[in-house]
Parts: structure tokens; sequence; C-alpha cells
């Protein structure tokens, strides 16, 4: 039988580099435009609210509820077959931008839209880490 | 009011049988579809001077190397997904009008069965995310966390609309029932004979919760094709012409992420079906049928409160009591739609509009019938629609 392996996020593209580089070391960057302000995830070319091209990456601190989530009771590729039932969600942070990633640490059916949420950092490659999320105390 | 408002005319329309697995390539089937949708106008392939690719997986020279147009003067490729299938009648109907073309062939050959399931492991994930807008947030950002389906993003905003607005999930059955009882009437419906009841519905499995089992369109590999030309050449063809009253598209902010866009239920529907009834000068309520995009029961829901047929978090009552079955209040998916015909792209949704406000569809017909409209949803939120009168 086929071994099937989870896709791991290519991080060494210019426009995400620096996400995968923050997220080795424990840190949540976002860009933000250097002449508006606005935060945005994900990584974009363009500030859609200024349409400046210039940005600086900063962290943002973590705090974050949930905003939507997606619940998988089956895998969707053989890869995730021993994750599930899992599942994706969307993460408000409290900066603003929203973010996605996979439910860690609670079960699928105890999600709630507007709770607490905390991100995991998961390494899962010498060269990549991931980010999880999961429940945080109000 | 839009430029081609009734000035032109869907004369043709062609499908292939719609299968689970095929050996036929995605063009062959197309290419069928084509010739169906060209004899049924009465028209010869060399006739067609455009083509329009709904979800552009092809290219128009393809087609064109075995039709033989004499004179291709226009193509275009519609890349918003699901929602191409019905945006095609606009470019279609823009290049008509504006006497760029007289013969416009939009044509869908597709293996969605047996070349796109991510779930059976066969699919190389680099290619299956290049097939949505922004690969590479899909590849990078989502893949990485076991989101790769179509279904897992549907139910982003499924479980938002479920809870922003109080839906009741049991109430998906109306619309799962509903496509079933009206495929029971259709010979090209891949779930003829095999009626669903609602004791069947709510013991299925949920698999991307709130989605159970009977919530999902149908996987099909088959071809489809419709044909337009201006109304005026219209009248001298074979078929009773079925016009274009209007027919418009819109996206969402941030139309290739979820995660970026500042409202969740401002898509592109929301924003297209006004524009769409004031150029046809009509009214939700005037409608006698709506073929709307069917990918899940849920979507036929959302798309009922964005495009006004009922007011947000009204779909549910909407939907109850038969009104949206044969001999109700609105007919929706009389050919039984994704769910229970097949899901060729939506493109079957436009071929079932056509044959309503012909008087072809048999023992389906809606009697007398004058005016509907066609939805599309693709991708992550853009939308069409089509509103078409005899």
């Amino acid at each position: 039988m086929t071994d099937f392996i989870k896709p791991l996020p290519h991080t060494d593209q210019p426009l995400t580099a620096p996400y995968w580089e923050g997220t080795a070391k424990g840190e949540l960057k976002i860009k933000k435009c250097q002449s508006c302000g606005s935060l945005q995830f994900p990584p974009r070319e363009m500030c859609k609210r200024c349409h400046s091209q210039d940005f600086d990456w900063v962290a943002a601190s973590g705090k974050a509820s949930l905003f939507t989530y997606s619940p998988a009771i089956t895998p969707a590729h053989p890869s995730f077959k021993d994750d599930a039932p899992y599942a994706v969600v969307i993460v408000e942070l409290e900066e603003g931008p929203r973010m996605l990633g996979l439910a860690t640490n609670v079960a699928v059916d105890k999600l709630e839209i507007g709770m607490p949420m905390q991100p995991v950092y998961h390494k899962a490659s010498d060269d990549v880490t991931l980010v999880y999320w999961e429940p945080a105390a109000a | 009011m839009g430029s081609y408002s009734n000035n032109t005319a869907i004369v043709g329309i062609g499908e292939t049988l719609h299968v689970r697995g095929t050996e036929r390539t995605a063009i062959s089937l197309g290419l069928e579809a084509s010739m169906n949708a060209i004899d049924d106008a009465g028209l010869r392939p060399e006739d067609i001077d455009g083509i329009v690719l709904p979800l552009g997986l092809h290219r128009v020279e393809e087609y064109a190397a075995g039709l033989n147009p004499t004179d291709l003067k226009y193509h275009a490729s519609i890349e918003i997904g699901g929602a191409s299938t019905v945006a095609s009648i606009q470019y279609a109907a823009s290049a008509i009008q504006s006497g760029i073309a007289e013969y416009v062939l939009v044509v869908n050959g597709s293996r969605m069965f047996s070349d796109m399931r991510a779930q059976t492991g066969d699919v190389n994930l680099d290619w299956l995310a290049e097939q949505f807008p922004a690969g590479m947030l899909r590849r990078n950002f989502e893949m990485p966390y076991g989101l790769m389906l179509m279904p897992q993003y549907y139910t982003m905003i499924f479980n938002r609309w479920v809870r922003d607005y109080n839906i009741d999930p049991d109430s998906f059955c109306h619309v799962a029932l509903a496509a079933s009882k009206h495929a029971q009437l259709n010979d090209n419906a891949m779930l003829k004979g095999k009626q669903l009841t609602e004791e069947k519905y709510l013991n299925a499995p949920l698999l991307h919760p709130p989605l159970r089992r009977f919530d999902y369109c149908l996987e099909s590999d088959g071809g489809s094709a419709y044909l337009l030309t201006s109304a005026e050449r219209a009248k001298d063809l074979k078929q009773k012409p079925v016009y274009v009253m209007a027919a418009t598209e819109g996206h969402p902010d941030s139309p290739d992420d979820l995660c970026a866009r500042d409202h969740l239920f401002t898509t592109g529907l929301s924003k297209c079906a006004g524009r769409a009834f004031e150029t046809a000068g009509v009214k939700p309520d005037d409608l006698e049928f709506a073929q709307i995009y069917d990918c899940f029961t849920a979507t036929v829901m959302l798309q009922m409160e964005l495009m006004g047929l009922c007011e947000m978090g009204g779909s549910p009552d909407f939907v109850k009591d038969g009104n949206i079955e044969l001999g109700g209040k609105l007919p929706v998916n009389t050919h039984g739609g994704l769910l229970a015909e097949s899901y060729s792209m939506g493109m079957n949704h436009v071929n079932e509009a056509v044959r309503q406000l012909r008087g072809d569809a048999g023992e389906r017909q809606i009697e007398g019938c004058s005016l509907g409209a066609v939805t599309g949803w693709g991708d992550f939120g853009d939308g069409s629609i089509a509103i078409v009168r005899n």
C-alpha cells in the first residue's frame, strides 16, 4: 500500500518566505502596509486599501478568536487519515486579519464560533513549522 | 440597461450522457455535445464564429481543430469556476450584440469524476492547487492543514451562515428531496430510479458538518454545450428562441481567498443579481422557475437569500412545504440539478431553462412558463445569473 505524505508548504517563495521564517521562531508574521499601516493576511503584492506595494513584516500577538470552521469527518486526502475527524479553522487575530489552520487539542464538535484561540507551533520537518490552533483561556 | 438585453437568444443545446468514469477525453465529450447543440439549432459547425469555454481546462484551439469553423472571430475562456457557465452567456451575448461574432458556442467537456478526486490520493496536489485561483495560497496555506476539497471551503461559509442567521441544517433536506423528485422525470438524470426519502436523507452520515451525504452534488464525466445568436437570426433557425433578458457576473472582495474577505456574505451573486433584475425589468417574485447552482443543497438556499428571493435567513421557510418542487410556488432545478442529474459544471442548468421555455421538458414541463433565472456559483464566491424568457 502506498504511503501518502502530507503536502508541506514551499517555504522559499519570495512573497511568503518571511512568514515561514517567523513560524520557525514561534512568531506569527503578517504584512503591514508602509503607506497606510493596514495589516493583511495572506501576504499580498498590493495593499487593497491604499494600493501601495511597500510592506514591512510585523509579529502578531497570537490572540485570536474562532471566526468559522470546517470539519472533515473523512480525510480530504489519504495523508490525513490519522487526523480524521479533524477541523480546519479560520481564526480572527486581535489585530484584525484572519488566518487558516488545523484545529488541535479540541474535539471537532466542541468548536464554537467566537471562542478564544491561540497558535500551536508544529515542527513538521527540518525546514517547516506549521501553525495549528487550540482553544485558549478566555 | 445592459445593451444586449433581449437582443440575443439561446438557439441550440446539446449534452452527452453523464457518467461516472469514461475512457473518453474531456475534449471528445465536449465535441459530441457541441455537435448536438449545433444540430439542435439547425446550423453546421463551419457556421460557428465564436467559442467560449467556461472553466479553461482546455484551449479554444483544441475545439476549433475538430469543429473546423470557417472563420473563428472570437474566443474566451471564463475562469470563475462554477460561475463560468452562466457568466459565459454574458460573453457570448456581448460579442454577438457588438457585431464581433454571429454564432457563439459555449462548451464544456470535463472528467470531474475521473480526474479531480483528491480523496483518492491519485491527484497531484501541486496541479490541483493550480485549478483554483491563487494556487500558491491553496498549496502553501491550506493543503498542509488538510483543506483541499470544495465541500470544505463551502462549509467554512455554511457554518458561519448557520450560526449568524440561525439556520436549521435539517432544512437542507427540502432541496435534496426536490432535486431527487425532479430527477425521476428525467431520462438523462444519473439518479433516476434512486429516489431519496426524508428518512434516508436524515439518517445519512455527516461528512463535512453541517453537510450530510445527500447534500453533495454528483461527480460526473460528460459534455454540455449551448449556442447563442442574435434575436434577429434566431427567428430563422430550427428552435423556438430563448431570449437573454440579462446576464451578469459579480465577485466578492478578495475573490481568491476566504480569509482576506471583509464580508463573508457579500458574494458575487449578491452584487450581480440586482443588476440583472434591473436590466431585465422584472422582479425575483416574477420568476416561474429558477435553476440554481447546487454544488450543495445549502448553496441553493444561501443563493436564494443573496439573489433576493427571500431575506437573509429566510430560505428554510422558502424551501419547505414543496414550494420549490414542480407544482410549487417556485420550482427549482426541474431537471434534478447537480445534485441528481449530473455535475456538468452547471451547464445543465442553462440547458434545462431552455427546455422549459421551449416547452420541451416532457413530464417535468412547467405548463406555459415564460420567464426563469439560472445562477452560477464558482471558486470562493464568484457569482453569475441569467434571466431568460421565451
